[in-house]
């Protein structure tokens, strides 16, 4: 199946947590990965081995733009930080459709001014969905969250995710 | 603004960055917070608001119809 025609912004959640995975290549399933610098310099300061040459889609910006007057109200109210409001003012600016992030708050305000936003474990499934990984590696990187990666999940909740996957026709 | 005065009040020791603490000087400076403690606890207050369990929970289910149902 070819790459979709979305272009998705990355925070630094899914960008830690798929590496921690190994698994960044998941992150190749879209048209464009736009990567503002302040999210790269984050996800570095977690995993300073971070290698992002197999990101064929992938485009550092080096200034992002201001952040608009709406989404400035809510990431202050938020208290979001500097990557999560350089991620969404490029997402606003390049005219993305996803912000890919762990981050409940700015996944949030994300979701308020009209954008769809998708963290690890949907990227995970999703991959499985359009054919990139098998059923068993799916269900692998799901079991490995908690021992592989910083991505908190309650275990109960993880177990549930995990007979969900299981029991999918995919 | 004033911490809440009919609430229990717990009291904690914690060290942060200069650089931190800094740009909260400036802010009570400023006359935007009466104390430096002022402003840690709006922070709080604010990160708190953002980030319930059960919020990122319910993203985290939503996150897992899309991953095995979505269309794109």
């Amino acid at each position: 199946m070819a790459a979709t025609e979305i272009v998705a912004v990355l925070d630094a959640g899914p960008l830690i947590h798929l590496d921690e995975l190994g698994r960044l290549n998941l992150l190749n399933d879209f048209k464009e990965l736009l990567v503002p610098q302040t999210v790269l310099d984050e996800a570095l300061k977690h995993r300073p081995g971070l290698e992002l040459g197999g990101l064929e889609n992938l485009e550092i910006i080096s200034e992002p733009p201001p952040l608009p007057a709406d989404l400035l109200k809510l990431a202050d109210e938020l208290a979001l930080h500097a990557g999560e409001r350089a991620a969404l003012a490029v997402l606003k600016a390049r005219g993305g459709q996803f912000l890919l992030s762990d981050d409940a708050a700015a996944r949030m305000v994300a979701r308020a001014v009209g954008f769809q936003t998708h963290g690890t474990i949907g990227l995970i499934l999703r991959a499985r969905r359009r054919g990139k990984v098998s059923k068993a590696e799916m269900l692998q990187l799901l079991r490995q969250l908690p021992t592989r990666t910083t991505l908190h999940l309650r275990k109960e909740l993880l177990d549930s995710i995990l007979a969900t996957a299981a029991a999918e026709n995919i | 603004m004033d911490l809440c005065q009919n609430e229990i009040m717990k009291t904690v020791t914690i060290q942060y960055p200069d650089q931190l603490d800094e740009q909260l000087r400036k802010l009570v400076s400023a006359g935007w917070f009466k104390t430096p403690e002022e402003g840690v606890v709006e922070a709080l207050r604010r990160y708190l608001s953002g980030h319930s369990v059960e919020l990122q929970e319910k993203q985290i289910l939503e996150d897992v119809e899309w991953g095995l149902h979505g269309r794109d």
